[in-house]
């Protein structure tokens, strides 16, 4: 399995923010996490890329165990996360902020230079914009800058937590293409969204986690036939 | 500014300071210019820690006292000669830091301020209590000159100011060479990366307690050099020299030149150990004027003198 998590637990002192969790993702696909505020969403994520040691279970990517290993590490094998609130580096420009994101890589200047390029090719808006402070530009297009940013170190799967916060519906539209375009070109992609219409029209998977615990697994279809999520998302 | 002007301007500014003493008649001058110097190496390594790395340290003088005590007691109890007691300051001072750092720098902000102002209170406790090894607040007199050294075509004897003005320069050109080295490599855009956004910086790939520990030891060590440079010049030292005061007046030279710039702490250094002695003209008010200024400057320049300098040149530079 591509990524595997077994009986996942995370305490923040007495509150449990993730419960035995437990879920698979197939290579390829786009998976996307729901659930309430507070539900354990960012948590998972945080735990996958290294950000939060788990209390107990594991989680495993590509064969190899990465639960307990630094974010650097997880990188290096392949997980790269967008973190919540299109964060960059505001100063600079959205040239070294794309340079930044290779740090982990150790290829040369030469391939990691050809990457930034092809990026800037795949996201026109990141060429046009490439010398002017990553803080100057709109939202949407520090969103693109930061999704752009975590492709430059070549992951094999991507974690985006809440890319379609705070952006006007034309600009989420956009982001939405750029996602399905990523998973077409063979990333794996997980996407944490509060916004249900647009997390079921992106993903192969969905899963529920709610107040720790994962309440729903399945594909888009079985979403409106199960029992909690017509109680709880579509007020049946 | 092109690479040849840059060069030029740099070859003229030391032979400028190469013939400084020349031009200066009084003696004291010249011990203002080695303090200069001094605080020069204590600013800008603290502006490795703070300015380029983004960690508040409110203990720099803690480390300078460190690395003085250090070199002074291998110099008075073992005979060991500056040349190699100043090693041992910093790398001493870098090793207290590390060790320090493993426990703090996981603390951010206020909490990291505060804790590392207690720390600084610590080491001065320490060293006026322990008096069996430091003699407490009497302090450690006797400590002896750097042994006579012979270079080619002259001998340095350190019998005068002039000969610490021409060392402390030494020690001031290669600290830089090897702070401006760290910040334009790749440990340096990592070290800014965590100044800039911490979590970012470890989403993508950087170690940053990796990164903060060698900002840490390495800014703390050279402080220590300076501490024994200080030991071994002053020859006497006593823990009112190394005080929570002290690393605030560090503090406040580095954010007065520019804390994240690479030679603003320099200039500010030199300029804040300068300016209290032109203040003097003015008599009682000296100190209230002294304070007044850096008020000023900081609610007025709050990048600094170089820093305010740095941003209307890119603002021109950006128009044209």
């Amino acid at each position: 399995m591509f990524l595997m998590v077994r009986n996942l637990s995370i305490h923040f002192r007495k509150i449990e923010a993730l419960k035995d969790v437990s879920m698979e993702v197939p290579e390829g696909i786009i998976v996307a996490l729901l659930g309430a505020n507070g539900a354990g969403k960012s948590t998972l994520f945080k735990a996958i890329s290294g950000f939060l040691k788990p209390v107990s279970g594991s989680i495993w990517f590509r064969k190899g165990r990465i639960d307990g290993k630094l974010p650097d590490e997880i990188l290096r094998r392949g997980i790269s996360q967008v973190l919540e609130g299109k964060r960059l580096f505001r100063r600079q420009t959205v040239l070294e902020n794309l340079d930044m994101g290779a740090y982990s890589r150790h290829d040369g200047r030469k391939d990691i230079t050809k990457d930034r390029d092809e990026l800037l090719e795949r996201f026109p808006i990141l060429k046009e914009k490439a010398k002017v402070k990553s803080g100057l530009l709109s939202g949407g297009q520090q969103q693109i800058l930061a999704i752009a940013r975590s492709l430059m170190a070549k992951p094999k799967l991507l974690l985006m937590d809440e890319p379609a916060q705070g952006l006007a519906p034309l600009v989420i539209k956009e982001i939405a293409e750029t996602i399905k375009k990523l998973n077409e070109s063979g990333l794996t992609i997980m996407v944490i969204e509060h916004n249900v219409r647009l997390a079921l029209g992106l993903a192969d998977k969905v899963f529920i986690l709610d107040n720790g615990k994962l309440v729903f697994e399945g594909t888009p279809a079985s979403f409106s036939e199960d029992e909690y999520t017509q109680k709880v998302y579509l007020g049946g | 500014m092109k690479p040849l002007y840059r060069f030029l301007s740099f070859f003229l500014l030391i032979i400028f300071l190469i013939l400084l003493p020349q031009l200066i008649t009084k003696d004291y001058y010249i011990h203002m210019l080695v303090m200069a110097g001094i605080y020069s190496m204590l600013a800008q390594s603290l502006g490795l820690i703070i300015g380029f790395t983004g960690q508040v340290s409110l203990c720099h003088a803690a480390f300078y006292g460190i690395g003085a005590y250090i070199s002074a007691l291998l110099a008075l109890n073992f005979g060991l000669p500056f040349w190699i007691t100043f090693w041992f300051g910093g790398i001493g001072a870098g090793v207290v830091a590390y060790l320090f750092g493993c426990l703090v720098l996981k603390l951010k902000g206020h909490f990291l301020a505060i804790t590392t102002a207690l720390f600084g209170i610590m080491v001065t406790l320490i060293l006026d209590n322990w008096t069996e090894l430091t003699k407490g607040p009497m302090g450690l007199p006797g400590i002896p000159n750097p042994s006579p050294i012979q270079l080619p075509g002259v001998k340095l004897q350190f019998a005068s100011r002039t000969e610490y003005y021409y060392l402390i320069l030494v020690f001031v050109l290669l600290m830089a060479f090897v702070i401006y080295r760290i910040i334009h490599s790749q440990i340096g855009e990592a070290m800014i990366a965590i100044r800039e956004n911490e979590e970012v910086a470890q989403s993508i790939g950087i170690n940053t307690m990796r990164f903060k520990l060698a900002a840490f030891s390495i800014g703390s060590g050279f402080a220590g050099v300076a501490g024994s440079f200080y030991a071994h010049y002053i020859l006497f030292i006593s823990p009112i020299s190394f005080t929570l005061p002290e690393s605030i007046n560090i503090l406040v030279m580095m954010i007065f030149g520019g804390m994240q710039t690479f030679v603003g702490p320099i200039v500010g250094a030199i300029t804040l150990t300068f300016l209290p002695e032109f203040l003097r003209m003015t008599g009682a008010l000296r100190l209230t004027l002294y304070g007044l200024a850096l008020m000023l400057l900081i609610i007025f320049l709050p990048s600094g003198i170089v820093g305010a300098i740095k941003e209307k040149w890119f603002s021109q530079y950006e128009k044209s």
